[in-house]
């Protein structure tokens, strides 16, 4: 599976739109290590946990929109957005969206 | 009247004693010194890393007139959750009172978006692609209270030949 942000995919043939492809997810880290968190950021910095958050609810939803492609029939997905969210506290939603096409052999 | 205020300073002086007050500047001189340091180090290994990551290329358009002759590698996206340290954040609350440019967070988003550019460009190298194109950066403030910001890079890595 081809994903990329742009509308086409360079080197390659669009063949036919399959229509929108969206997967969202919504995460939050255990109390520990928001207590951890919350120690790191008396001397600032990155913070590690947070960042590994992020970008594991990120790759989730990018494989479930890759999954609902998959269902369709794509072979790429085009111009993928994605966007993220505060719910409340530690908790964050993170959405991936974008436009399943199949390409030309 | 007087006795008022004496029995006042009596009551706080029995929760703030010399000793918890030192402590507490203590505390706090500590944090400001390691954060300062902490941040001093940051910038040092992400000036070095952006010398090396210098011949990648990235764009933020789409390349729509152009032939491209290249081969797709994916979409690649690379983040950061930074926060500035709570004394720190003190100051900036000062600074509230009078309005006007708050450069303690212009500081730290910026170096939050190099960072999180610097690591796309790493991501690149590692899959073998030599372009990202259509770059979009978006910063996302994950708690109200104290700063943590998180910046996301994320764009198509192209190997161009």
């Amino acid at each position: 599976m081809i994903i990329t942000n742009i509308e086409t995919v360079p080197g390659r043939v669009i063949s036919a739109e399959l229509g929108l492809v969206q997967g969202s997810t919504v995460r939050t880290k255990h109390l520990g290590k928001d207590i951890g968190a919350f120690f790191k950021n008396l001397v600032g910095g990155e913070l590690h946990s947070y960042t590994e958050l992020m970008s594991e609810a990120r790759q989730e939803a990018i494989d479930r929109m890759t999954e609902e492609a998959k269902s369709k029939g794509a072979d790429a997905i085009v111009n993928v957005r994605l966007a993220t969210a505060s719910i409340s506290g530690g908790a964050a939603e993170l959405l991936a969206y974008g436009t399943a096409v199949t390409l030309e052999k | 009247m007087d006795s008022v205020v004496e029995i006042i300073i009596a009551e706080i002086s029995d929760f703030i004693t010399v000793e918890s007050l030192s402590w507490s500047i203590g505390i706090t001189l500590i944090g400001i010194i390691i954060g300062y340091w902490r941040e001093k180090q940051f910038i040092k290994q992400l000036e070095a890393r952006e010398a090396v990551l210098e011949d990648i290329t990235i764009t933020n358009h789409q390349m729509k007139n152009q032939e491209i002759d290249a081969d797709t590698q994916g979409l690649i996206d690379c983040s950061i959750v930074l926060s500035r340290d709570l004394f720190r954040t003190f100051f900036i609350f000062l600074r509230r009172l009078f309005g006007g440019n708050v450069a303690g967070y212009e500081q730290l988003v910026d170096l939050a978006r190099r960072e999180a550019i610097v690591r796309m460009k790493e991501e690149a190298v590692l899959r073998g692609a030599n372009w990202v194109i259509n770059l979009k950066l978006t910063t996302h403030s994950l708690n109200d209270k104290s700063p943590r910001v998180e910046v996301l890079a994320y764009g198509t890595a192209l190997f161009r030949k």
